[in-house]
């Protein structure tokens, strides 16, 4: 079943387009990666689907149904983590948590587990009495989530969940966010870092000036673009020679310098590090380090947009 | 446009206290007492005082309406009279409570009296003068007020206004010393870590402070002067140097409450503008009498209170001629507004914080 | 009832403030009202203080001191400028007169005299005794066109002059307490207008952060019942901090508050206690910014009750004022009040225009109710 199904979506602020006929399909229990630079319209599709927003154009169904500001039976099994960080400066972690799942569940006894539950699940079992001023960037981060997902709802949006959040309060994040997976929720993640967004999400959707560019899975999106593969050769010297030797080959695409390294782009798989090494030792040229590397995410974007994804 | 806000709002309060104080002794602005007559017997004099005090004229003093004895209680009862007159062998008045409307007419009914007593008397002792007109041009006003150096009455009304709002302006002190404190935002974290010297930001930011709040206190003044007529005479100038201490005042006690203060800028901004409002209560802005309370009981109090000391420039400056006590306000003046600074200076030193 | 119950969890979090605001507010309230029930809105003449200087020094001029006597306090001060300008600016005097030299012998030949006054700008109680004093010096100049020598004339003036009308007071309740009650709750109109709103403003302001509102709407919570809990959560407050007030006029005086006086003044201030209410809220959804928000409370709270007539009273204002006023509550509340202050009886007549007033200050806050639901909405809509 679609969990989200969103057809020829327009939105306006007066001149500019926000987005534009977009179109999007969440399948359920998959986690759903979207990406794109800033200001690509993420956030406006977010906060549109979630009915915040008003839209010129266009559909919204949600489980099925059509989503308006008064489905509170909809609204019921949703989880929002905003980009910014939404908690009562007055309240403890404790209480942040429970008011926020409050809002959802009704029960006492069910509402005191379920609040327990999202303290574990992020981890901040020690700090329940530490009021928001008193915790660093990451924990607050955690709190933010853990106030959003608390009533154990059957869709998330995670709106950048890791901006400015250190390595070990991003790694917690993302356990948590794949064991909520587990357990049945469907996800939809913005993120500006691709490596967390290939690491964790089913398929991805990239965006850009409130357009749907590219969708796939990881391995789909990379394979359709032209580059395959890319080696870099760090060299103390780097001669016109060689830089023309690589231009010629059949399946390089480009040659790059930078710094001291030579990037070489390839739009075919084949034994293309075999080839590089077997020139270089025949030319007895040293190198320092010689690797190749699969296309990112970044390169897809490059690619269908001439711009990169992290501005 | 924040700016355009705090500006607006001494103005609206000058244009309300205007509205209320401006014709606050003039007597004709009183409203005319409804009074109800009940002739017993008939009193044809004192029908014609009434009748020339219920015309409608300038000079109306009386409403009246000539009634039975139990539709003037009944009328009485509901509030809709302020009194009723029993006319027989002698006018009786009859009263709910004790007003302005209930002296007018007992003050009516007394002149009538005394004034017939004086033509009785006159008659005894010299019945041929009453032929003349002696009793015209009967009601002269002897009193001439000396406007005291030539100031304008109602401007005592807008004094502790002036004196409020100098303490005002310390709260765009609080909002910007907030952003200067390292372990209250991050600028003030990469203040702290910046080779100024402290002290140095601080008179910055304050002269800065004061250049914005001085000019609002002036548009206040202009609007006075101006757009209220209030007329200031000719010590304007040591008004507006009254002015600029006074807002030094007000800035230098937004830092200092900023820097004892270890709470968030709202409940700051709370505590500031609860601190002006007690200062100018006990200034006498609503109780004119608590100023002089407070002098005479706890002096020391009027002389810390910076809204007081302001009052009492003014006040000097409207009753004096000389200058003795404006320059001795003047100076306790300063000498508050040093003493706060200091503190808030010596506050802001600390470079090391428990927690940021 | 989730948002009702953080509401008065963050209203926890701010009890010192609203303690310490409530307490000097209605500690200023009991001096104020205290202090009125001496200096009351009698228009009369004891409270005058005269200072007199006789440059003439005859016996008309101190028959003429004589009858001030009897009707003001004479103070006696220094005949020269410096202390004459202290008497005033310390309030030892309300006004000076100074009587010329010469001034018995130009009145007699009636001349153009005048007797030279300064007085302290606010001496609204001092017209009266100026009334009586040109009365006597106009009575004394008809019995001196009359051809009345001046050294008998100012016992006849003496004598008419003292002629009193009989007054009846209609009723024998001591009206003096009912007006200290009155002007306490005429007091509270200030207070409570500040106290409320800057206790009300500084709990919704966390509630109307863009990122807690945004949360707020996507959740399963209906829209409606979460707009009621926070108002609710507002009435539970405003009580809170009306019950105080309330309870110290029980306290100060509580003969007069066990009566059905009191309970009117009870059942007024509750009106008001609604209008404030609904401002409040209203003035939340407009803004979010602090000083917008202490600067409105202190326009509103000090304008209404200077215009209503919390501080100088309703009697002394004049009627353009007055004309303004009644786009006030305050206005409405003052007026309810004083009548209170003089009911005698309690019949269907005597009540309406008192239960008209309440339905006035109720319509206002309905009024302002309205307009916070659709700048609400209009808020919003413009996330």
């Amino acid at each position: 079943m679609n969990v989200i199904e969103v057809k020829n979506l327009t939105k306006r602020y007066n001149h500019l387009i926000a987005l534009d006929d977009f179109c999007l399909k969440v399948k359920e229990g998959e986690i759903l990666g979207l990406l794109g630079p800033n200001g690509s319209g993420k956030s406006t599709c977010i906060n549109t689907i979630l009915s915040l927003l008003k839209y010129d154009q266009g559909s919204i169904k949600i489980f099925n149904q059509d989503m308006t500001p008064n489905r509170y039976d909809l609204k019921a099994n949703i989880g929002v983590v905003f980009q910014e960080i939404a908690v009562f400066d007055e309240l403890t972690v404790k209480e942040n948590i429970d008011y926020f799942c409050g809002l959802y569940i009704k029960d006492k006894k069910k509402r005191e587990s379920y609040v327990n539950d999202a303290v574990k699940l992020v981890g901040l079992q020690e700090f329940l009495k530490f009021k928001p001023q008193e915790l660093s960037g990451g924990l607050l981060r955690r709190l933010n989530i853990a106030c959003g997902i608390a009533h154990k709802p059957k869709l998330i949006f995670l709106d950048e969940p890791t901006v400015a959040v250190d390595p070990q309060s991003r790694n917690h994040i993302l356990e948590g966010i794949k064991i909520l997976n587990e357990k049945g929720a469907t996800i939809i993640y913005t993120s500006h870092y691709m490596e967390e967004v290939e690491s964790l999400c089913h398929r991805i959707v990239i965006m850009d000036k409130g357009k749907v560019i590219a969708s796939g899975t990881n391995d789909e999106l990379k394979n359709s673009i032209k580059l395959s593969e890319r080696i870099g050769i760090v060299l103390d010297n780097i001669n016109d020679n060689l830089i023309n030797y690589f231009n010629c080959l059949e399946s390089v695409i480009k040659v790059e310098v930078r710094d001291n390294i030579i990037y070489i782009s390839y739009k075919s798989k084949g034994n293309n590090i075999g080839q590089v090494m077997d020139y270089l030792n025949q030319h007895h040229i040293k190198y320092d380090r010689l690797y190749s590397e699969r296309p990112t995410l970044n390169d897809v974007f490059l690619e269908l947009t001439g711009k990169e994804l992290r501005d | 446009m924040m700016l355009f806000w705090t500006l607006l709002f001494p103005l609206i309060l000058a244009t309300l206290f205007n509205l209320a104080f401006s014709h606050l002794l003039d007597e004709e602005q009183f409203i005319n007492a409804k009074v109800a007559v009940v002739e017993i017997n008939e009193n044809r004099d004192f029908n014609n005082v009434l009748d020339e005090l219920s015309k409608d004229s300038q000079n109306q003093l009386l409403d009246i309406q000539y009634t039975t004895l139990d539709k003037a209680k009944e009328l009485l009862n509901n509030d809709s009279i302020d009194g009723y007159l029993v006319i027989d062998k002698d006018i009786e008045l009859t009263i709910n409570k004790n007003g302005i409307a209930q002296t007018i007419i007992e003050t009516v009914v007394d002149h009538y009296y005394s004034t017939l007593n004086t033509y009785h008397n006159i008659y005894e002792l010299n019945p041929q003068s009453i032929v003349n007109d002696i009793f015209k041009d009967a009601n002269r006003d002897y009193f001439k007020e000396e406007n005291v150096n030539h100031s304008d009455l109602t401007v005592v009304y807008f004094y502790t206004l002036i004196g409020m709002n100098c303490l005002f302006g310390g709260f765009s002190s609080i909002t910007l010393s907030t952003k200067m404190e390292g372990n209250l935002s991050r600028q003030g974290t990469r203040i702290a870590i910046s080779p100024l010297p402290k002290y140095k930001i601080f008179l910055s930011t304050s002269l800065a402070i004061f250049v914005v709040h001085y000019a609002k206190m002036l548009v206040l003044l202009a609007y006075l002067i101006f757009g209220l007529n209030v007329s200031f005479g000719h010590q304007l100038s040591y008004i507006m140097l009254l002015m600029a201490i006074g807002s030094i005042v007000g800035i230098s006690l937004g830092n200092c409450i900023c820097c004892l203060l270890k709470t968030s800028e709202d409940t700051k901004v709370s505590v500031g503008s609860f601190i002006s409002i007690l200062c100018s209560f006990f200034a006498g802005m609503m109780i004119i009498d608590m100023k002089y309370l407070v002098l005479e009981y706890f002096p020391l109090a009027a002389y810390i209170n910076p809204v007081s000391l302001i009052t009492d420039a003014l006040y000097s400056l409207y009753y004096y001629t000389t200058y003795d006590r404006y320059f001795f306000n003047i100076l306790c003046l300063l000498l508050i507004a040093f003493v706060l600074s200091f503190i808030s200076i010596i506050g802001m030193r600390r470079k090391q914080y428990d927690s940021i | 009832m989730i948002v009702f119950k953080n509401y008065l969890r963050i209203a926890k979090t701010y009890i010192h403030i609203i303690v310490i605001y409530s307490v000097i507010f209605i500690g200023i309230s009991v001096i104020f009202s205290l202090n009125n029930s001496q200096n009351n809105t009698n228009y009369i003449k004891e409270n005058v203080n005269i200072a007199f200087i006789d440059n003439d020094h005859t016996q008309f001029t101190s028959c003429f001191k004589d009858y001030i006597n009897d009707n003001a306090t004479i103070i006696d001060i220094d005949n020269d400028e410096e202390s004459l300008k202290d008497a005033l600016f310390f309030r030892k005097v309300d006004y000076i007169m100074i009587i010329p030299k010469s001034f018995t012998n130009d009145f007699i030949e009636g001349k153009d005299v005048s007797i030279q006054t300064m007085q302290v700008p606010d001496a609204y109680n001092a017209i009266y005794s100026k009334n009586l004093m040109n009365k006597y010096l106009n009575t004394a100049h008809i019995y001196l066109r009359a051809g009345i020598r001046i050294d008998v004339l100012s016992q006849k003036v003496k004598e008419d002059l003292s002629i009193k009308t009989k007054v009846h007071m209609n009723d024998p309740v001591d009206n003096t307490d009912l007006n200290s009650v009155a002007s306490f709750y005429n007091f509270s109109n200030y207070a409570l207008l500040a106290i409320i709103i800057v206790v009300v403003s500084m709990i919704m302001v966390s509630f109307h952060k863009i990122n807690i509102r945004k949360r707020n709407l996507v959740s399963a919570l209906n829209y409606k019942y979460l707009h009621f809990q926070l108002l609710l959560g507002n009435v539970v407050v405003s009580l809170l901090i009306w019950f105080i007030y309330v309870f110290m006029s029980f306290i100060l005086y509580s003969h007069v508050m066990f009566s059905i006086h009191g309970l009117l003044y009870i059942l007024n201030s509750l009106c008001l206690l609604m209008f404030i209410l609904t401002f409040s809220f209203f003035v939340t959804k407009l803004t979010d910014n602090r000083e917008l928000i202490s600067g409105i409370s202190n326009v509103v709270s000090l304008g209404c009750s200077f215009l209503g007539g919390a501080f100088v009273p309703q009697e002394y204002l004049g009627h353009f004022v007055l004309n303004i006023a009644h786009i006030t509550p305050s206005y409405w509340f003052i007026k309810n009040n004083n009548m209170i202050a003089s009911l005698c009886e309690f019949n269907f007549d005597t009540l309406l225009p008192i239960i008209s007033c309440m339905i006035i200050v109720l319509l206002f806050s309905l009024f302002f109710y309205i307009l916070s639901v659709v700048f609400n909405k209009m808020r919003s809509n413009a996330i």
